[in-house]
């Protein structure tokens, strides 16, 4: 600039103070100004003409100047944002709970935005009603009903929530929403905590300060906080549930194992001494409670009652109906293996049990001749086959059924077997099933090979097996 | 009290420059540089206090100028501040090896430039 300036022209700023040219030449009368934006910068002082070709490149030079201000000053406002998310995330990113969440956000909303009072709301579920997270901002003399607008009852809140988008409320009291009757608020300034599609709450900040207002800027910087603030909370909110699952995960896995072990006493109870017999018996549920049951009983007159079967259903349920007929089968005075089932079925059907139960009862003397009854259960083995019975309904589906007794002879080289149909539907990892043509001669076998046999084969369900040979062996 | 911002991008040094103009009301020098020559004579003959120096820049890199200022010239009062960009591995043993006071990474904190100055500078914060 200075090159070009022509002999005689000097530049003097707004106050007249020299800044380039011709310093000699008289600055008393007033040269061309130098205008940018309505305001004087500064004169050319010199022939008009020269003059004024200096000013208008000045202002051009001013205008360009000031753009990349502009320009500048929006790039490090960005900076700022930049920073502030980062340090806001840094800030919450440890954070599990959700109060600890809030106050953080609320502490760094207020360093940030001027306000006196200030909450975070939260939605724990979709359908869940708000609850206050966090706030600060003093409560004045008694009527803390005054403060509503920041609490969950807030309608604001609520329309914030509901539409989804930030606002500001300059001169509270001409809006419906913001019911100030104590005046307490001048402005209000809220921003939606969405995380992804949901909205889990509501950051406002309200200023008591007369004459109080945000700006666009502010809304701005809230929607950052509030964007940060929600991610955390949504991660707070699904943590606390994973304990939550985790604990009721743990407390049920205890009280299962707790119904594991009654169920182990019972049924280890349920064989009772069998003087005359030798009896074998193998549980092996397929989680920790079974649906499988046995019971053995000697009568008086040396013969011997025995009774295996299975209950719809799974878990503790499954368990609990298990305990109820094992119960049942204690207080049963019949020995007859029809009559044993009938009064089972009127006891089941009586406990309004949903579900059914399949069950066969055998009783044999000691000279080897046996009745039994079948309620819908696989029927007895006898060196190797299957002994024919007819189909008959499970218990706990009709009332007042009757069981037919089928009759025959245990002979003393041979074995009774009786076994749950965790043994035929035995399935390996190909999918294939144990099946029924592999029970015949499987029966054969001892009750613990027969158990063992379907279990290694592939166990999906609770495997009972139990095995009557005339004699002590 | 002098400040010296150096870096071959014009729009990072006009952003150093525009972060740090509220400190010339209270009598400090901004003055610049373009590459790490220009800022090695720069700081032979202005003697700043305070260097914001960008590490990756042509001729002589930000490490270079530092070890020439701080182990060469022995200027180890000069306060030098390497500018990395964020993302980009900053090489701490290096940093520290050539005497480097701290390093900040671009997208620089505005704030925390100016805290940063006036705290060298011995300015009210």
């Amino acid at each position: 600039m200075r090159d070009h300036l022509a002999p005689g022209t000097c530049i003097v700023d707004a106050a007249g103070k020299y800044l380039l040219g011709d310093a000699a030449i008289s600055r008393e009368h007033e040269g061309i100004p130098i205008l940018h934006d309505g305001v004087t910068l500064g004169y050319v002082i010199g022939s008009p003409a020269h003059a004024a070709s200096v000013a208008q490149v000045l202002q051009h030079l001013a205008a360009r100047d000031s753009e990349n201000r502009a320009l500048a000053a929006e790039v490090l406002h960005l900076y700022r944002e930049i920073h502030l998310i980062e340090e806001l995330s840094e800030q919450l990113a440890p954070l599990l709970n959700v109060e600890a969440v809030a106050h953080s956000a609320l502490e760094q909303a207020r360093r940030l935005i001027t306000a006196t009072h200030g909450s975070i709301l939260v939605l724990e579920k979709a359908d869940s009603p708000l609850s206050s997270a966090a706030s600060f901002g003093e409560t004045c003399g008694t009527d803390s009903s005054q403060f509503v607008l920041l609490t969950p009852a807030s309608p604001l809140a609520a329309s914030i929530i509901g539409r989804g988008i930030g606002e500001i409320v300059n001169g509270c009291g001409a809006d419906p929403r913001v019911h100030d009757p104590s005046c307490v608020f001048h402005a209000l300034i809220c921003a939606p905590l969405r995380a992804g599609q949901r909205t889990v709450g509501v950051i406002m900040l309200g200023s008591s300060v007369e004459d109080a207002s945000y700006s666009a800027a502010d809304l701005k910087l809230l929607n950052t906080i509030a964007l940060q603030t929600a991610s955390a909370i949504e991660n707070s909110l699904l943590c606390t549930e994973m304990v939550e699952t985790a604990r009721e995960r743990t407390a049920y896995a205890a009280e299962l194992q707790a119904a594991s072990s009654v169920q182990q006493l019972l049924l280890a109870s349920a064989s009772r001494p069998t003087p005359g017999f030798t009896v074998d018996s193998v549980y092996l549920p397929a989680s920790e409670v079974g649906g499988d049951f046995f019971f053995v009983s000697p009568a008086s007159d040396g013969s011997l009652t025995a009774i295996l079967g299975d209950v719809s259903g799974k878990g503790l349920t499954a368990a609990m109906r298990v305990a109820m007929i094992l119960g049942a089968l204690r207080r049963e005075t019949s020995h007859n293996p029809a009559d044993i089932l009938a009064s089972l079925n009127n006891v089941l059907i009586a406990q309004g049990q949903l579900g059914f139960t399949t069950a066969c009862c055998v009783r044999i003397s000691l000279d080897g001749n046996f009745t039994f009854a079948n309620a819908g259960h696989i029927a007895p083995f006898i060196s190797g086959r299957e002994i024919d019975s007819p189909s008959s309904l499970p218990l706990g589906i009709e009332k007042d059924q009757s069981y037919e007794l089928i009759y025959g002879t245990l002979r003393p080289d041979e074995r009774l077997v009786l076994l749950s149909d965790g043994v035929p539907e035995a399935r390996s990892e190909s999918g294939e099933l144990f099946g029924f043509d592999r029970l015949d001669p499987l029966s054969c076998l001892t009750a613990n090979e027969i158990a063992h046999t379907a279990k290694l084969f592939g166990q999906e369900d609770d495997i009972t097996v139990l095995t009557i040979v005339i004699g002590q062996h | 009290m002098k400040i010296l911002i150096v870096d071959d991008e014009p729009h990072l040094r006009t952003l150093i420059q525009q972060t740090l103009e509220e400190l010339e009301d209270e009598g400090v020098d901004l003055i610049t540089a373009t590459n790490g020559e220009e800022a090695l004579e720069t700081i032979r003959s202005e003697e700043p206090n305070l260097v914001f120096l960008d590490v990756m820049m042509p001729k002589k890199n930000g490490f270079d100028v530092c070890d020439t200022v701080k182990n060469e010239l022995g200027l180890k009062n000069i306060h030098i501040v390497l500018l990395t960009a964020k993302g980009q591995e900053f090489d701490r043993h290096r940093g520290q090896e050539v005497g480097a006071d701290m390093y900040m990474t671009k997208p620089f904190d505005p704030d925390a430039l100016v805290a940063k100055a006036r705290s060298v500078l011995g300015l009210p914060a």
